[in-house]
Formats: structure tokens, sequence, C-alpha cells
């Protein structure tokens, strides 16, 4: 996708952000005190802020975008960031059940496999002994509370 | 004062605070090293660890890393010419060319003598010039602190070198984030949709780790793994890496050269450890008596740029002490980190906590020993650390960010926001649009905000009030200065430098 193009996507999504954010803050008490600026003040400053300088970037996008040719997106895989990605989803919506320690093994395995690590007997010794060395250190060496889960 | 910096040195000189730096040292001078990781990262991994330890040993750790990741970035500069930081990408220009005629040991030990030179002279500034500092941003009021505040935001435009319109959208959603939650002088709840969460709004750290590691971690999996032959990495004998007392009296005019300079860029925010290399090194090379040799491996070119980039450690820290004001994203996180232990940076730290603002001064003086001795010495071992393998790097760092996100206020909605902030940094990444300004504006929009409303709530909303006091005239004038530079300066010398090539 070329850069022109992603401009244009960008600040259409921009635009329709700050528009949002200009009508919650529109709801927001303008003035409580005659003179004094109340909490709707720096919000609106900015809103107009975003929504102007969208409005320019979308113009100059729009002009660019019969004027420049296509480019390779250098970017990384698409695939694999969108796994990593599933994956960390995965992982946060069962922390909450199964807590640090269980629901970091499989993350763990998850991502070393993203990484193209082949050797099962590695991915399996390292996914189990990371987080547990990691918990150990941070519950009980440092006393710092880790995502704790309902099953345990 | 003398007997704050006497608690200073006594609080950085004690065991778990020397410890702390050392480890911190060996964990800069690894992170620096690795191509693609950034110092900033580095400290995200740590981040963690200090929510629990006392503040002197946290920030005694963080500095030790902030120092030695410059010097790390040196390594792999000389070693592979892939700069480990852009800092060091000055260093490159002679360093490849030095270990190429098989002197690497020699390249290596001048970049960190020069590191260590550069470290000293930007501790005697902070030292210097920073409670001297304080002692004036105590006059300011809040119209004053409005426009210093604002002169800081306009380093934006410097980190917004390709496209100004997308740095500026990238500080006004970072100035947007910020308003979520309790409104700072009214306490009215802003953008919160009735989720308690959100209430206390959305904390910095969080936001930064997902905007910094994440995407460098799905960008770590995604690149495929190339492997650094050994015969690449040959560094020779155990004293090589120790300078010759010829190269020392070589290095001494460019060091002399690049240490000021590094210093002085590093109090200007903004501008950054690869400008003030670059600088350096363009410097040391018109003083120099052979310039012909530049390029082709001199030490001078190895120790100008190296020492600039080390003394803009202590220089940016002297904004972020005594004004609250970040230079460059990692002093940003350095506030963060500060005001997780209740330290909040500004000229009232050295009245209240002088103690601590000293022990940090002092801390900063440790870890540049620290970097001394451990790079030194531990050179050869470090670079065998540059084949681990980003299977189990990278995982960890993933579950770093999950404990780093949590532990800060033991809540599961700052990992999902964590992951949220992460997912826009992919997003902003894939735009090119720049992540830095949307952290600083993180950092400095409360205070904005705030002095702002102080200012029109005082004056009646009459705007004139910013243009009664000298300062707040200076600082306005600055950020005009700097608006223009960024602006209309720099591109134009680009250009003119573009068209003499």
């Amino acid at each position: 996708m070329s850069m022109p193009l992603k401009n244009v996507i960008i600040s259409m999504v921009m635009l329709l952000i700050g528009s949002c954010y200009l009508y919650f803050s529109l709801q927001l008490p303008v003035r409580s005190i005659q003179n004094v600026p109340g909490p709707s003040f720096f919000p609106l400053i900015i809103a107009a802020f975003v929504l102007f300088l969208s409005a320019v970037l979308l113009v100059k996008g729009v002009i660019n975008l019969r004027n420049e040719l296509p480019q390779q997106s250098g970017h990384a895989a698409p695939a694999r960031v969108m796994a990593t990605l599933v994956l960390f989803v995965l992982y946060l919506v069962v922390l909450p059940y199964a807590g640090f320690l269980v629901a970091s093994i499989p993350f763990f395995a998850g991502l070393m496999m993203l990484c193209e690590q082949r050797k099962p007997l590695l991915v399996a010794v390292a996914s189990v002994m990371i987080p547990l060395f990691l918990y150990v250190l941070f519950r009980q060496g440092f006393n710092i509370l880790l995502p704790s889960g309902v099953w345990m | 004062m003398i007997q704050d910096a006497a608690l200073g040195f006594s609080q950085a000189s004690q065991v778990s605070s020397l410890i702390a730096t050392a480890i911190g040292v060996m964990i800069g001078l690894t992170v620096g090293m690795i191509p693609g990781m950034t110092i900033s990262t580095g400290i995200i991994i740590v981040l963690p660890l200090t929510y629990a330890l006392d503040p002197n040993i946290s920030i005694a750790l963080l500095l030790g890393l902030y120092v030695a990741g410059m010097t790390g970035g040196s390594f792999t500069a000389i070693l592979l010419n892939i700069p480990g930081t852009p800092s060091a990408s000055a260093t490159a220009i002679d360093g490849f060319p030095l270990k190429e005629r098989g002197e690497a040991g020699r390249a290596l030990g001048i970049a960190i003598v020069a590191s260590f030179i550069g470290g000293i002279v930007s501790f005697a500034c902070l030292y210097l010039i920073a409670p001297q500092l304080a002692d004036l941003a105590l006059n300011f009021r809040a119209p004053d602190l409005f426009a210093l505040v604002l002169f800081g935001l306009t380093i934006i435009c410097s980190f917004a070198a390709k496209s100004l319109i997308k740095g500026l959208l990238s500080a006004a959603l970072g100035l947007m984030i910020v308003t979520i939650g309790q409104d700072p002088m009214m306490g009215t709840a802003r953008f919160t949709f009735d989720n308690v969460n959100l209430l206390s709004g959305v904390h910095f750290l969080t936001a930064m780790i997902g905007l910094f590691a994440i995407p460098e971690l799905v960008k770590s999996i995604c690149t495929p793994v190339t492997m650094v032959p050994e015969t690449q990495k040959k560094i020779g004998s155990f004293w090589s890496v120790f300078p010759r007392f010829s190269d020392l009296k070589r290095i001494i005019r460019p060091v002399l050269i690049g240490s000021p300079i590094g210093s002085f860029l590093g109090l200007l925010p903004g501008a950054g450890g690869p400008i003030a290399a670059f600088i350096s090194y363009d410097y040391a090379k018109k003083s120099s008596k052979n310039p012909e040799g530049f390029g082709k491996g001199s030490v001078e070119g190895i120790a100008a740029p190296e020492s600039a980039n080390n003394a803009v450690t202590g220089g940016a820290l002297v904004p972020m002490m005594t004004l609250g004001i970040p230079g460059d994203p990692v002093t940003a996180i350095l506030i963060g980190a500060l005001l997780v232990h209740g330290l909040a940076p500004g000229p009232l730290l050295f009245i209240e906590r002088g103690d601590f603002a000293y022990g940090l001064i002092f801390s900063f003086l440790f870890a540049n020993i620290f970097n001394l001795i451990l790079a030194l010495t531990g050179v050869r071992l470090l670079v065998k650390l540059l084949n681990t393998p980003r299977a189990l790097m990278m995982p960890t760092i993933g579950l770093l960010c999950v404990i780093g996100s949590y532990a800060l206020r033991n809540s599961f909605f700052d990992i999902y926001i964590m992951l949220a902030f992460g997912i826009i940094g992919l997003i902003m990444r894939w735009v090119d649009m720049p992540v830095v300004p949307l952290l600083l504006a993180l950092v400095l929009g409360k205070p904005l905000e705030e002095h702002l409303r102080v200012s029109l709530t005082s004056s009646q909303g009459d705007y004139m009030i910013f243009l009664q006091s000298p300062f707040s005239v200076g600082f306005l004038s600055l950020a005009v200065l700097s608006v223009i530079w960024s602006l209309v300066i720099e591109p134009w010398r680009d250009k003119r430098r573009a068209n003499n090539v």
C-alpha cells in the first residue's frame, strides 16, 4: 500500500476519532465559574487541533495519491503479526482464569514457535522453566503481585 | 546543599545501590549491543523490578542501563558495522574500518574510554548546573511553567522529521489520552464512560510499555533470524581492549571537543545522542591535524562521537531533574519510573528530597565508572551474547511486558490497555507516524493543561498573563524559535547538504 493511501486512511480514522472526541468534549460542563476555564476547555482545544491536522493530512494524501506509485511495504509479514497479536489476546483472555504461571506456559511456547524454534524439547523446557523462573523471581524474590487466576 | 550532597553520595555508594548500578550496566551494555533493541526496551525489561526496590536502588539500576546502553551500541557498530543504537551510527564510520584492519580490540577500547570521559564531563555538568537551575526554577509561576512545558513540547518537531503533520497528530493523540480520567482541577470525570478503571486515567508507563515493547517484539518475531559468524566478532586478546598510552594522547583533543558538545546538546530537549555524535565527529575532523585519516579507521573519529553520545546522558538529566521536562524517550521513561515511587522530578525535588536528587547525580557518576570497568573487562564475554536465541529472548520480553503493566496497579485492566497501546504502536509504525511525540505528550500533557488553566483562572481568562513575566516571554520565544529551527532552518540545511553531496 502506498504512503499517500495510508495517509488518507489514517487521516480519516483520526477525523472520526477527533469528531467523537469533540462530541464527548461538548457534553462536559463548559464553565462552572465565570471566566474560568472548565473541564472541557483543554479537550476542545485538542479536538480542534486534531480535526485541523487530520483535514490537512487528508488533503495532502488525496493530492499525492495521484502522483505516487504504489510501494512495496517493508513491514513485517502480516500473517505473523496477526498470529502474535491473536496469541496475546488469547493469553489475556485466559490469564484472569488460569493465572500467570499456567497461562504463560502455552503463551511462551506459542511465541517460541512463532520465532521459528523447531526443537520440541527446547520449547517444552524453556516454556516451563522461564515463566517459572520469572514467577519465583518476582513473586517470591521481590514480593511483587502477579496476575492470579480464578482456577488457581 | 553540602549536607544533601553528602547524604546523596552515601546513598549512591551503598553496596545495594552499587550492585544495582553494576547490574544495570551489564543489562545496558547487552541491550545497547543488540541491533533493534533500544535503551527504552531495556528499561521496560527491568521496570517491574524497580517497583519493589527502594527508589535509590531503582534509579541506580536505570541510570546504569541508560549510560551503558549508549556504550553498548558502539560494540556492534565497530564489530559488524551495525549501530546497536542510533547514537552509535557515527562511531561505525571509523570503528568498522579499524576493526577491518584487525584492530577490533583497539577500536572498542578507544570507544569505551571516550564514553567514560564524556560521561564524567556530563556528570560535572549535571552536578554544577542542576542545583542552580532548580533554584532558578523555584521562581517560576504557573504562566512560566506553562510556557516552559510548551517549549518542551516543541521538541516534538525534531522527532517528526519525515512528516510534521503526523508528528503533531501523534502528539495530539497523546494529549487526548491524557485527558481521560479525572480533570486535574475540578475532579470531573472525563471520557471515562462510567468505567471506574479509567477514573485515574491511563498510566503513562502502561502506555509506554505497549507503545515501545510490543511493536519491537512483533517486529523481532517477524524478522528472519541472521546469525553472526564468530569470525566477525573476533576481538583479540584480553589486553587488546585496553588503550595504549599513545592512543590516549591522540584522543585528548576529540574528547575535549565531543564531551562539551554532547553535554550542551543533552541540555537541549530533542537534540539527542545521534546529533551530538555527528556534530562532534564533524568538529573533530575539522580540527584534526590528520583529517584525511577520518573514515579510514581513525581513533580520533571513534573518540569524538563516543564521548559526545555518552555526554548527552548527563546533559539530558538536567532538564529532567530540575524542570520535569524530558529531552528524549529514555528520560521520559525515567520520569515515569520516579513517579511510581511518588517522586516528581522538578525544582521541588532538590528542596524536598535533596538527598535523593544528589543520590541520583552520584549514581550517574558510579554508572560511568562501572561502565568503564565492566565494558573493558567484559566486552569479550558480552559479544557472545549477540547470538542469544531470539526464540528465548522475545517471549521473555513479552512476559515482562505483562508483569510490568500488571504490577503497576495490580490491575488486569492495565494489561489490556498495554496491549491496546501495542496495537496503536503497530498501526503508527505502519503509517510512519512517530511514536515519540505521543510519549512526550503523555508526560507533558497533564502539566500543560494544569498550568494553562491555573494561569487563566488567576487572570480571569486574560491571555496577556503569558506576556507579563520575563520567564514566560523567554520560554515562549524559545518555543517559537525551536519550531522555526525545526521547520525552516533544519530542512534548509539538509537540502543544502544534499545539494553539496
